[in-house]
């Protein structure tokens, strides 16, 4: 256990090292960071000065470990482009972007799920049948699309819906926290960005619980069960719902990063002032302090992901431990 | 002997109808309705020239007093202007074969970068093993754990950083080619490192190395064509998510430059125009993007499920 755990561990230390290599590197590229800091008329000594203040002048490995330490302590240095520190600028707009992820993710299961088991108990039906051409149709049709076309709908043509911002915001959690959940504004905002966000990941957990139910509609347990005479609902629900469940939480879980991705179109979309429009916002200028962080911060979030998955299988699956029960290996 | 010599005289265009792939690609009605559709628009976007009813591009053909005409069945249509005319006068038709003519190009280049990219290290994966292997397949599993919107944003950030700013237009469709092709060529790559694992022991492997042939010519001369296989197939697929990945890279401002646009960046400067009520500036672009993507999805599926039903 704690070598399998510590072996994790070791091997995601490495990958947040690599990528933070990378991110690092990156400020090679865009040249002397001090000419765009001091004016036309600034004398040598001067310059020599603020290199030395900035350690600029020191080797690249204590100039990368001042990077490293600096940023577990969420300290990313100062944007380019804003002129303001980047740990401050990502937790202003942290929020914004966790409730539209959240919620998204929140009606893609809501949705999907319940969807994915009927298209699956009922394969052959018109309805299901026509689910699933919709479902092609909305997994060709961009994201950025289908949110233009909800603001064209709902609010160019309806009016019913704003069509971009997040609204009224209420700082709670001691001003640390903005949410849009508290006033009617807010909740109104959120409604279209979060349907755009969630509609590709319904249609993905549609399809895959679809699949799983087909599977384990042929299995010998649900015959059984049939045999034994339990009624329609036990069966679908207690048995098979419940068996398909697992891979489906894993990749919902996984796909945790495609709503990242997705995130930056929809906020783009919707003007939505998250992560993903400042991550944007700095490809187009090229800023790279807030670049890195993003690449660092999107690389974290990947790894401890990944890392919470492999140990929730350690934990469900007993077969991975199994090299560790001797004697009884050949179960 | 007639009888032996029948088939031999049946013409080849007869052959190809009576070949299992042409029956069962006949079967689906879908598909061949996909096909076509895939294959007219194709071939519009590649005439886009010569079936334009206008040049949009040529500032002595528009005329500023012809912008915001809506389509030609409205009211206040011009019958010149089929799908009406965006801000500053050009056919919105026009417009559509010249954008997807940039979108099919970059999405028909980059997929043959990944190509190029995947096959070379699935091959040398495959052939070489060990430590090569290790890290080729480690790279790739963790870029395919990311998204490939999300890679080929952070490659074109990192591109864009590296060039010199005041190159940027001119290189701006060297960069989208690149950081699409470089975060799609995994598939590629998975797929051939399977199958030259399986050719690598093959009699044919072992009689070319007692022969005395080095080891790339191994590779790309007498393994290469016995793995090709499955790449059509991933190549079709892969081209529709390419052409998707580009106009959002568009659509987000970081793709073509806005004097040679892409379907991507057309939808992006029709959406200014939504609030006035011009819907045509955005929604025929988005139409024939959604609309090549689905047809393009569709031939790729079928292919998938005759030719390689093991690929997921």
């Amino acid at each position: 256990m704690i070598r399998y755990v510590s072996g994790r561990l070791a091997q995601s230390i490495l990958v947040m090292f690599l990528v933070a290599a990378v991110a690092f590197s990156l400020f090679g590229f865009v040249g002397d960071p001090i000419r765009q800091m001091i004016t036309e008329d600034a004398s040598q000594a001067e310059i020599e000065r603020l290199r030395d203040v900035m350690g600029l002048n020191d080797p690249i490995s204590i100039q990368f470990w001042r990077y490293i330490s600096g940023a577990v302590q969420g300290d990313f240095g100062v944007s380019y482009f804003h002129k303001r520190p980047v740990g401050t600028l990502i937790a202003e707009r942290m929020p914004a972007t966790v409730e539209l992820a959240g919620l998204s993710v929140l009606l893609s299961v809501l949705i999907g799920i319940p969807l994915g088991v009927y298209t699956g108990l009922n394969r052959f039906g018109r309805v299901a049948r026509g689910l699933m051409a919709v479902s092609l149709i909305g997994i060709s049709i961009p994201t950025f699309l289908i949110g233009i076309m909800l603001i064209y709908l709902f609010s160019v043509i309806l009016g019913w819906l704003p069509s971009f911002g997040r609204g009224d915001t209420v700082s709670i959690l001691g001003g640390s926290w903005s949410t849009g959940f508290l006033t009617i504004s807010g909740l109104k905002s959120l409604i279209l960005p979060s349907i755009t966000l969630a509609l590709f990941q319904t249609t993905m957990v549609m399809r895959l619980v679809r699949a799983e139910m087909l599977d384990v509609m042929r299995t010998d347990y649900i015959k059984f069960a049939r045999a034994r005479g339990l009624g329609k609902r036990a069966i679908n629900f207690r048995h098979a719902l419940k068996n398909t469940l697992m891979p489906v939480v894993t990749v919902i879980g996984l796909q945790l990063g495609n709503v990242i991705a997705f995130a930056i179109i929809t906020e783009s979309v919707f003007q939505w002032p998250g992560m993903g429009r400042l991550f944007l916002q700095a490809i187009q200028q090229v800023d790279i302090p807030v670049m890195s962080a993003y690449l660092i911060m999107i690389a974290f979030f990947f790894v401890i992901i990944n890392l919470i998955t492999d140990l929730a299988y350690y934990a469900i699956d007993p077969r991975l431990r199994s090299n560790t029960l001797k004697g009884t290996a050949n179960a | 002997m007639p009888e032996t010599s029948a088939p031999a005289t049946l013409s080849r265009w007869q052959r190809i109808r009576q070949s299992d792939i042409a029956i069962s690609f006949l079967a689906s009605p879908v598909t061949v309705a996909a096909a076509v559709v895939a294959l007219l628009m194709i071939i519009a976007s590649v005439g886009a020239a010569f079936i334009a009813p206008q040049n949009p591009y040529d500032m002595g053909a528009i005329d500023i007093f012809d912008a915001m005409l809506p389509p030609a069945w409205e009211e206040g249509g011009d019958a010149r202007f089929l799908l009406g005319t965006d801000a500053i006068g050009r056919g919105i038709l026009s417009t559509i074969l010249y954008g997807s003519r940039m979108s099919i190009f970059i999405g028909l280049v980059s997929v043959a970068l990944s190509l190029l990219i995947g096959v070379s290290f699935g091959l040398i994966a495959g052939y070489r093993g060990g430590l090569i292997d290790a890290i080729i397949m480690r790279t790739a599993e963790v870029q395919l754990a990311l998204p490939t919107i999300l890679v080929a944003l952070l490659i074109n950030g990192i591109l864009r950083a590296v060039a010199p700013p005041s190159t940027l237009d001119n290189v701006a469709i060297l960069v989208l080619i690149l950081s699409i092709g470089l975060s799609n060529w995994v598939q590629f790559a998975r797929a051939v490192r399977a199958s030259t694992m399986v050719e690598r022991g093959q009699e044919y492997v072992l009689a070319a190395r007692l022969i005395g042939i080095g080891q790339l010519a191994i590779m790309f001369r007498h393994i290469l064509p016995n793995v090709l296989g499955p790449i059509l197939v991933i190549a079709t697929l892969n081209l529709s998510g390419a052409i998707l990945t580009e106009a959002t890279l568009s659509f987000l401002g970081v793709g073509v430059p806005p004097t040679r646009p892409s379907l991507g960046t057309l939808i992006n400067d029709g959406t200014n125009f939504l609030f006035s009520g011009a819907w045509w500036i955005t929604i025929f672009p988005g139409a024939a993007l959604a609309l090549l993507v689905l047809t393009v999805n569709l031939v790729g599926d079928w292919m998938r499920d005759v030719l390689n039903p093991t690929l997921e």
